[in-house]
């Protein structure tokens, strides 16, 4: 198993006059797309099963503690993804890869000779 | 081979594909809905905020309206409805590439087995590691693809390679087709209607990424010996794979374009898909010099892009420029100034060698699906293509 990195090369722009109401709106956003995963999962479920008792039984489900271990890692992994505006923030202030001028990059490529 | 069936509605399941599960591809569809979404739902309002209340208030200050697209950027970056979209187009892009991370990730294993081509394969990969990245690809992931096109995390690693074939689909929204090939077979099919004499016997593909533009010539042209290069080697490694998964013979080399190791006359025609915005002012100057040397008399160069900005309105420029500043794009603006007949002149073609045309989209299936504007965030949705180059005289 590898992680790719996250983070790509270069200055992220300022949207919404801070960073903070940016990574708010960017955790707002992941947060929709794992809800609508949700729907989607929730809804393959049931027609997978195909049972018209599937109601009643999930509501008497408990786990065992297997299937916590494993809800575990799916949470924190759930949490990854939609902070990862935080974690972000957190690899910035280790770094000093994302604080190169973007404009550096523009005069790169423009430059006649 | 055998022949497989395309499902217009899907990407191609070929061997090497990063199939994702159930739940993965409900998080990949959901950034396509997003983004399909800003593009006919939120963008559009940019120019009704632009014409409402940021140019009347500019005219109000000024007595005059903004010049052009630069003056339009710096009014619009204080407009609270053109941030929130960027805001969200940003994020968009940003979704995308880690939804795809995630099952590459996860099949890492299985994709990097499949990359180890089998005994007898019908084209090559050649990779030339001492080379070095130009300054214009490694300034800033391109695309905001973290990693960038040459990254590389494990011996042999063809995992960005793999990241991108899948999200260049989610990018376009599909609307370039289940092999995400519009562009190869838009370019091949402007050869076809308009020189359906020219029978090239060895074709070049400049910038090739993992071959989605490549393969088409391979169909159109079954005779030519047909080659790809890229800079980026885990990009080179995938076009391989995926090429011999899908049964076709190409060439690929890792090369930079402004100076290959083809021999003079090598080729008779050369093409590049959306190559041109990923180099620079100078590098693209290297590019036309080189492709004049590599190719025959009577050969012909043709790049692939979106329209240039003088053909549009200073507004519809500021918008389609977006991608400079907010896509890792830093050519973005700047290539779509060239001049073609001034980079035809100044490489040897002759400035009336030049030519350019506007060709429409050959996956006429996502019609539907296009919004038919040349925008930022809504690439493959213009339902057409310019291309530019020069014939070589014979």
């Amino acid at each position: 198993m590898i992680e790719l990195p996250r983070q790509a090369k270069g200055e992220r722009p300022i949207y919404l006059g801070d960073k903070t109401t940016d990574n708010l709106l960017s955790i707002l956003l992941a947060l929709a797309g794992e809800v609508a995963v949700l729907r989607e999962r929730l809804d393959t479920v049931e027609r997978v099963v195909g049972d018209e008792t599937l109601k009643a039984r999930i509501d008497a489900y408990r786990p065992s503690k297997e299937v916590e271990k494993e809800r575990d890692v799916a949470r924190a992994q759930f949490l990854d993804i939609i902070l990862r505006p935080l974690k972000q923030d957190y690899e910035d202030l280790g770094s000093k890869s994302a604080s190169k001028d973007y404009d550096s990059a523009i005069d790169i490529v423009l430059a006649a000779d | 081979m055998a022949t497989v069936t395309l499902d217009p509605g899907k990407q191609l399941e070929h061997g090497i594909l990063a199939t994702p599960t159930n739940e993965e591809e409900s998080r990949q569809l959901f950034v396509t809905s997003l983004k399909f979404h800003l593009a006919t739902k939120v963008a559009p309002g940019n120019k009704l905020a632009y014409e409402q209340r940021a140019l009347p208030a500019f005219v109000r200050e000024r007595g005059a309206e903004p010049k052009n697209r630069h003056e339009i950027r710096h009014l619009m970056d204080n407009d609270p409805y053109f941030r929130m979209w960027g805001a969200m187009q940003r994020t968009s892009q940003e979704m995308m590439w880690y939804s795809v991370q995630l099952s590459v990730e996860r099949q890492n294993e299985a994709i990097q087995a499949l990359g180890k081509v089998a005994d007898a394969p019908l084209g090559s990969l050649t990779l030339h590691p001492e080379m070095p990245i130009p300054a214009y690809v490694s300034a800033v992931d391109i695309h905001c693809m973290p990693g960038n096109y040459h990254g590389e995390y494990q011996p042999d690693d063809l995992a960005n390679g793999a990241v991108y074939d899948r999200a260049v689909w989610l990018y376009v929204m599909g609307r370039m087709g289940p092999l995400n090939d519009d562009m190869g077979q838009s370019l091949s099919s402007y050869l076809q209607q308009h020189r359906p004499d020219f029978k090239p016997r060895r074709i070049l593909d400049m910038g090739c990424g993992v071959g989605h533009s490549t393969l088409p010539y391979a169909d159109k042209f079954p005779d030519a010996e047909l080659h790809g290069i890229d800079v980026g080697a885990p990009m080179l490694r995938y076009a391989h794979a995926r090429a011999e998964s899908l049964g076709k013979a190409v060439h690929y080399s890792q090369q930079n374009a402004e100076s290959t190791d083809f021999p003079d006359g090598h080729f008779d025609l050369i093409v590049s898909h959306i190559l041109v915005h990923e180099t620079s002012n100078k590098a693209i100057r290297n590019i036309m010099k080189e492709a004049y040397r590599l190719l025959a008399p009577g050969g012909l160069l043709i790049h692939l892009e979106t329209p240039p900005y003088e053909k549009m309105s200073e507004f519809d420029a500021f918008l389609l420029d977006w991608d400079t500043r907010n896509n890792n794009e830093p050519f973005w603006g700047g290539s779509h100034e060239l001049s073609s007949t001034e980079l035809a002149e100044s490489s040897g073609f002759g400035a009336d060698a030049a030519f350019e045309h506007l060709q429409p989209s050959a996956f006429d299936e996502a019609a539907q699906r296009r919004t038919q504007k040349f925008q930022a965030g809504d690439f493959g949705g213009g339902g057409a293509w310019y291309l530019w180059g020069a014939e070589k005289r014979a």
